[in-house]
């Protein structure tokens, strides 16, 4: 008995004085809390894409690095700065780009595919904590490098943000140029920065309001003819060329948009000098009327899952938005903002409306949010118009200063902003699918 | 006396020579069109329509207009002391209700009119730049239904007039403020030749 | 007791193998391996990877000069600017209680270890048992060959093996019955000593709740002035917005007033952040009791703070994030390993968070240098 408990009691100690030396030094730890970030840009490096020595025919990396700063959500690192092209992971120095400052590194390289194209493998690195976070291998044909390089973009772009990139996208506008005191009016098909624009559609009157097929494939657009005192709206297929007139006459035919599947499109007629929203059947021909206000109702824009449709109405006084099911019933209000608003487009996840708000600003874009009618402005004004979600519904596209217009991107937010480089008059962006 | 003939003879042969060359020259032409597969024609044919810059458009006092009317009676349409010369309503802002001082035209045009049922009007609709492009077209063919309905009510045929609007796409002046906006409210009264 | 040491004298062999096992115990716990958490992040390239060692802080270099004497001597506790009093309370009561559980959860794994540990101790006392209980019956066995050996051999032999049997048997029940009572007793001391540790954990909760009580208590008070002598002003502001009648001009000062009272809640809240942060330091570790020392420590925290946030880019887009990191670091500052408790939100901005902290490295040294800790827990909560 005696010696059981010695024995225990000896136990006994020891396994305090190991809980003891176990315990004490997890409780010195100092708490540090962040409340603050520093800029929002990201900061990525894209090195020169190797090419088994030689020089690839397109500059991948300056494309894709132009891509991703185009957005104003990230900080290009300039080549000029660089030390060194490294094409793999292998090739990297992580002290040099560190000391550099540089946070995220992509390096990559294309070799011939035997087809007459290319296969790119890039890598994106973690220079900060000197380890790689994913690698890519893109195949690409002959003339597509330029395209490729968009899909570098798309694909970092989406590492980061965690939404799909739009680099692959087209958009629509129309310039207008005066030659001769003639004014010559041209409906442009382009990338989404503007480069290889081409034109669609040309007339000395006026043309507005391009849509875009869910598909990308067809263009809605409105036409006039002076001499004969008649509007038309358009769909014309951008591969084949071939046109089909849905609507056409004296009064007003305009604003088209297509529906999310692509059947129907909704638009604006007027009998009367009324203008009313209707929704034409592509299949069927078949022209319905979905307002009857003896007010203005037009600009109609149907939601991402096809059951609403929003459109400006001036039925309460001045032009308000308002929404109603795509069959027309039940229309309900939904800005009370700003003393009007006009022009809605819904976000792609449908959870957002861009408009145009006027007030004492102005007519500035303006982005609401569904889900708790808070409103927010994203442009300065004092004339914008035309707002167009871009396909990823991080951007909107838009138009400023109406007659000596040019056209802008804003981010979501408000919170970065770009111009697209053109030359003369533009107006009347509408921003295409996503591409792929 | 033979001499006197014949010089008016040649006179006459020169002067319709000079008029049909004059015809065929402002009858022919017309742009090529890029994708004109349908039946519009080919847009914006030069001539009385050539001038699409708006700095010749819309004065009170042009040709542009009047080609439906019999040319006996154009003088009449150019006389700035006739009513019939008032072939523009300008409206004030974000408007469509017809100033009164407009009220003799109209009805001077409804008068001619209802003497010429075979007479076509076409009443084309214009706004200001402010505001977005779709809604202001719906706002310039509100305002010419507004003028057509003053017409008719005046003793027109409703079915004689017909309306187009342009919106803010093809102003009167270009540049802003509210006196060049003033400007660009308005519809235009015109009577095509078909 | 002579017995005792008869026995140790007897069977020397196996009392050294236990000591041997408990000294290796020992020296793994001081001279800590980490066997969980991420592998250090410069293993890519070659790099040496180093090491982090759990040293005792107050051992850390005693024989470096006093700091010399600040000229200005200011108050622990910087005064409080006009702010919402109660959101200070409730925040302070938060992060109180954020900090609590963060050490509760510390001391459970704690105690996790320490049984761990306990359990280990009596299984390796029973395997060094088993072994002497082995090596004593074959000793046994030729001790009573010896004294047997004048007796008749076969009869004699099974009546030997016959008590030996018997007395192994014997062995193995005392054995277990021991290590029975070993393990009974090591867990009563193991819950003991949890329970002497929730004890004095709950003593500190309750000293905190009142400190906590206290300042709110005299916030109110503040709060009553404040708030009129707040409504006066805001009356006056409003009265001059109306008669400018701009709307552009009342938007643009309403949200300079939201920024500036964001700011103001902001200090606020670093300020509270800063107070409770020493009190807490000081109720933890006994010998960092002077008001020298707390200055220096928030002087500290704040050198760390800044220099992470400046080098936190936050993916856009990212809004309500809230997350935890555990840092490792050695005396130089440099990071040598950074853990996430639970995502941030996403992929890119558990990269960014990471590589704030990674950018950052060394991260700044205290002064003094006593009051270096290995282990930082940041919190990652912008305010938007």
């Amino acid at each position: 008995m005696k010696k059981r408990s010695y024995r225990s009691l000896f136990l006994g100690v020891w396994s305090l004085l190991v809980v003891c030396v176990i315990a004490a030094p997890a409780q010195a730890a100092l708490q540090v809390d962040i409340t603050q970030s520093s800029d929002g840009a990201i900061p990525v490096a894209i090195a020169p894409f190797g090419a088994n020595g030689g020089e690839l025919p397109v500059d991948v990396a300056q494309i894709a690095s132009q891509d991703l700063a185009s957005t104003g959500l990230f900080k290009v690192f300039p080549r000029q700065n660089m030390l060194g092209s490294p094409s793999a992971p292998d090739q990297v120095n992580y002290k040099n780009w560190q000391t550099l400052g540089v946070d995220n590194l992509v390096v990559g390289s294309a070799e011939p595919n035997g087809q007459g194209g290319y296969r790119l493998t890039f890598y994106l690195l973690d220079a900060a904590q000197s380890r790689s976070i994913a690698s890519f291998q893109i195949n690409a044909g002959g003339n597509d490098l330029r395209d490729a390089a968009h899909t570098v973009a798309n694909l970092i772009y989406e590492k980061f943000i965690g939404k799909k990139g739009y680099f692959l996208s087209r958009i629509s506008y129309v310039t207008v140029t005066n030659s001769a005191n003639k004014r010559q009016f041209r409906l442009v098909v382009s990338d989404y920065d503007g480069s290889s624009p081409t034109t669609v559609y040309s007339s000395q009157d006026p043309v507005m309001s391009p849509s875009w097929s869910p598909d990308g494939r067809k263009l809605a657009y409105v036409a006039f003819n002076v001499y004969k005192g008649i509007s038309s709206v358009r769909v014309q297929d951008l591969s084949s060329g071939n046109v089909r007139t849905i609507a056409s006459g004296s009064g007003v035919n305009g604003a088209p948009s297509w529906s999310p599947d692509g059947s129907q499109i909704a638009l604006t007629r007027s009998s009367n000098g009324d203008s009313d929203v209707f929704v034409y059947n592509l299949n069927s021909g078949q022209m319905r009327q979905l307002t009857r206000s003896g007010a203005i109702d037009t600009e109609p824009t149907w939601s991402p899952d096809g059951r609403h449709i929003a459109f400006t109405s001036d039925r309460g006084g001045a032009p308000q938005i308002y929404q109603m099911d795509s069959n027309g019933g039940q229309v309900q209000r939904l800005t009370y903002n700003g003393s009007s608003n006009q022009r809605p487009d819904y976000s792609p996840d449908g959870k957002s409306l861009a408009m145009i708000q006027r007030d004492g600003n102005g007519f500035r874009v303006a982005v609401m949010d569904l889900t708790n009618n808070t409103t927010q402005v994203v442009s300065q004004g004092p004339l914008d118009d035309s707002p167009n979600f871009a396909p990823n519904g991080q951007a909107i596209i838009y138009a400023k200063q109406g007659r000596n217009g040019e056209l802008a991107t804003v981010s979501v937010d408000g919170s970065a902003s770009s111009k697209l480089s053109q030359s003369g008059e533009v107006r009347e962006p509408a921003w295409g699918p996503l591409g792929y | 006396m033979i001499n006197n003939k014949h010089s008016l003879i040649s006179g006459i042969k020169l002067t319709a020579v000079l008029v049909v060359a004059a015809m065929a020259l402002t009858a022919c032409g017309g742009k090529k069109n890029l994708r004109d597969g349908d039946n519009m024609p080919a847009a914006g044919d030069n001539g009385q329509y050539g001038q699409t810059d708006g700095m010749n458009q819309g004065r009170d006092i042009d040709v542009r207009g009047l080609e439906g009317i019999d040319p006996a009676d154009r003088a009449m349409f150019m006389d700035p002391n006739n009513p019939l010369s008032t072939r523009i309503v300008y409206f004030d802002n974000d408007s469509s209700a017809i100033p009164s001082r407009f009220s003799q035209a109209i009805q001077a045009h409804a008068q001619y009119m209802s003497q010429h049922p075979n007479l076509r009007l076409r009443l084309e609709g214009n706004t200001d730049e402010r505001g977005t492009r779709e809604y202001n077209v719906a706002l310039g063919e509100r305002r010419a239904q507004s003028v057509k309905q003053a017409i008719s009510l005046s003793g027109a045929n409703a079915s004689q007039i017909s309306t187009i609007s342009y919106g803010e796409e093809r102003p009167a002046e270009l540049g802003s403020g509210p006196e060049v906006e003033a400007k660009n409210r308005r519809v235009e009264l015109i009577y095509p030749a078909h | 007791m002579l017995d005792l040491l008869e026995k140790i004298g007897e069977h020397w062999r196996a009392v050294i193998l236990a000591v041997l096992v408990h000294a290796l115990i020992a020296a793994f716990i001081i001279f800590g391996v980490r066997l969980m958490g991420e592998s250090a992040p410069h293993g890519n390239e070659g790099q040496e990877v180093v090491q982090a060692s759990v040293i005792n802080a107050d051992a850390v270099d005693t024989s470096s000069p006093a700091p010399p004497a600040k000229p200005e001597p200011k108050t622990a506790e910087p005064a409080a600017p006009q702010v919402d009093a109660k959101a200070e309370a409730q925040a302070k009561a938060e992060q109180a209680k954020a900090a609590d559980d963060a050490r509760q959860a510390a001391k459970a794994e704690s105690d996790a270890k320490a049984d761990a540990k306990a359990k280990a101790d009596s299984r390796a006392a029973a395997k060094a048992r088993d072994k002497a209980a082995a090596q004593k019956a074959t000793e046994q066995k030729a001790a009573d060959a010896k004294a047997e050996k004048q007796r008749e051999a076969a009869a004699e032999k099974a009546a030997q093996e016959k008590s030996d049997r018997a007395a192994q048997q014997k062995a193995a029940q005392q054995k277990s019955q021991r290590e029975a009572a070993a393990k009974e007793a090591a867990v009563k001391k193991a819950a003991a000593d949890k329970a002497a540790e929730q004890k004095s954990a709950e003593q500190a909760q309750a000293k905190k709740a009142a400190a906590a009580k206290a300042a709110a208590a005299q916030a109110a008070k503040e709060k009553a002035a404040e708030d009129a002598a707040e409504k006066a002003a805001a009356d006056k502001a409003a009265a001059a917005k109306k008669a400018a009648a701009d709307k552009a001009a009342a938007e643009k000062k309403a949200a300079d007033a939201a920024a500036a009272k964001a700011a103001a809640a902001k200090q606020a809240r670093e300020a509270a952040a800063k107070s409770d942060l020493q009190k807490m330091l000081q109720q933890e570790s006994a010998g960092r009791q002077n008001a020298a020392n707390q200055r220096a420590l928030a002087l500290y925290v704040n050198a760390i703070r800044n220099k992470v946030q400046g080098n936190w880019i936050r993916p856009p887009g990212a809004n309500n994030i809230s997350c935890n990191v555990q840092v490792q670091q050695i005396p130089s500052g440099q990071v040598t390993n950074v853990r996430l408790l639970g995502s941030c939100g996403s992929e890119a901005i558990d990269r960014s968070v990471k590589q704030a902290i990674y950018k950052s490295s060394p991260l700044p040294l205290p002064d003094p240098r006593d009051l270096f800790e290995s282990t930082i827990n940041f919190k990652f909560e912008p305010d938007q």
